[in-house]
């Protein structure tokens, strides 16, 4: 587990960077969840709505947007493939994003290709999750 | 370079067509206009079909869109100027916080007020206050590559026109009627007079540039002009218009930042009744409750043997000071009434 601030990074699982993307991704018998990682979930704040709108997304393609703070942001698949759920609970109900982002994944998608598991987007090593939220909190420290 | 479309007074459906066909080819704007029709505009997860009195609408020639970005249902008329801010998502100017983005964007503004004589105030996450009430609302979000602002600033404005377009039973209605009395207010109101709107364009046009660097004036070309043709039947299709959006289990109405109305029912011993929970900066601050007649009560002046007087004393006792989580507060209503 890496845990940075009050935000914690779990090391069962990917994250997808690209972009300022903060989706977590996990891989459960041949499918693949995603998830708002905590870094996302705390700086959205109080989120409000949250949908799906894609069956079939690519790789770095919207799959969906929520809402928070009056701003409608969007989210992107890490990975090409067919979604084969939704998690409707967190789609009705977008704080329980905000009170744990690592059960309340959001789509569980079938990969077309798990090769794509391996881009250079997607990170899962300690050093390289640290590193990573690091420059993320750099970044919002001079924009401040 | 940021181009600068000044278009004034246009057809009310180009005023938000233009921010999203920009967004969408990637144009990097400040848009400045004013719709010559009266409408009302949904943010992105709104559910038209909960939100709005339809037949009401339909009657009274009053047109709706629903917008990509973020908010709350607006009425929006030619007392009204808009401005939208349209930036790459990779423009170093744009904060990767939305409240950060809404924070510097927002300054001109105020500068704009200050030019003219109203003291505004930023009120987080985006609103702007003359003497404590709202006179400019704003939302924001992605579309495209681009991440949006869209506000505007109210010259002068008409409660009972947003009450009535909204779906509300009547209680609520009036509930929402006097707190937009309550919280709301209008250049005309904070100045004694409209300011010309083409000086307010000026001076947002001067106070931008001290953010966004020269603007270079532009004009609608054919490629902007097919964009928004092409994006007006996707919007206007009733599969986006009445699309469900996240259906809230209660009826809520924002009011101002952090001043929310939420509407539910509940009943007891057999009878309906209708609460009414008051959000004011972002904790429930009242309850009351009215049954079919329409009339509130005000649960301190009633007996407190009667049952509805003494389920809402609990109601309040456990809900007043709640954080305004509409769920967390329904819940907490459940548990007593059931």
């Amino acid at each position: 587990m890496v845990t940075i601030g009050n935000m914690d990074f779990p090391l069962d699982r990917q994250y997808y960077t690209k972009s300022g993307a903060h989706m977590w991704l996990k891989e459960e018998n041949g499918l693949i969840k995603i998830g708002l990682d905590a870094f996302a979930s705390e700086m959205a704040g109080f989120l409000t709505f949250f949908s799906v709108n894609s069956d079939e997304p690519k790789a770095g393609e919207a799959i969906g947007s929520f809402e928070s703070a009056k701003f409608v942001s969007r989210f992107h698949s890490p990975i090409s493939g067919k979604v084969v759920e939704v998690n409707k609970e967190a789609m009705a109900n977008p704080k329980l994003i905000n009170d744990d982002p690592y059960s309340a994944w959001i789509v569980s998608i079938q990969p077309n290709n798990m090769s794509e598991l391996e881009s250079e987007f997607i990170i899962s090593s300690e050093n390289d999750v640290q590193q990573w939220i690091n420059s993320e909190m750099k970044k919002l420290e001079e924009e401040a | 370079m940021v181009k600068l479309f000044r278009l004034g007074d246009i057809f009310w459906e180009d005023t938000q067509l233009i921010y999203h066909a920009l967004a969408n080819l990637n144009i990097e704007a400040l848009v400045l206009s004013s719709p010559i029709e009266k409408y009302v505009c949904l943010g992105m997860h709104q559910n038209p079909k909960d939100e709005l009195d339809l037949e009401y609408c339909r009657n009274n020639d009053i047109h709706f869109f629903r917008r990509e970005i973020g908010g709350g249902t607006v009425w929006l008329d030619d007392r009204q100027v808009f401005y939208n801010i349209i930036l790459h998502r990779d423009n170093a100017l744009v904060p990767s916080l939305p409240q950060n983005y809404f924070h510097r964007f927002l300054k001109p503004v105020i500068a704009v007020c200050d030019e003219f004589g109203l003291d505004a105030e930023f009120r987080p996450i985006c609103d702007l206050l003359a003497n404590g009430k709202k006179f400019s609302g704003n939302g924001g979000g992605e579309i495209g590559g681009c991440k949006v602002i869209a506000g505007g600033l109210l010259l002068n404005f008409e409660v009972e026109e947003m009450a009535n377009i909204m779906k509300l039973t009547p209680t609520m209605r009036e509930y929402f009627r006097k707190s937009m009395v309550e919280n709301l207010t209008t250049m005309k109101m904070e100045l004694g007079h409209v300011p010309p709107k083409e000086e307010l364009f000026d001076s947002l046009v001067s106070n931008f540039e001290t953010v966004l660097g020269p603007l270079e004036p532009a004009i609608i070309t054919p490629d902007i002009r097919s964009e928004m043709n092409r994006l007006r039947e996707h919007y206007m299709d009733e599969k986006w218009m009445l699309q469900r959006g996240a259906s809230d289990p209660g009826r809520e109405v924002k009011v101002r930042e952090g001043h929310y109305i939420i509407g539910t029912s509940v009943e007891i011993d057999g009878k309906d009744h209708e609460l009414i929970i008051t959000i004011t900066d972002g904790k429930v601050s009242d309850v009351s409750s009215s049954i079919s007649d329409g009339k509130v009560s005000d649960v301190q002046a009633q007996d407190i043997n009667d049952p509805m007087p003494a389920t809402l004393i609990r109601i309040r006792e456990a809900i007043i000071g709640m954080e305004h989580d509409q769920r967390k507060i329904l819940k907490g209503i459940s548990d007593i009434v059931v």
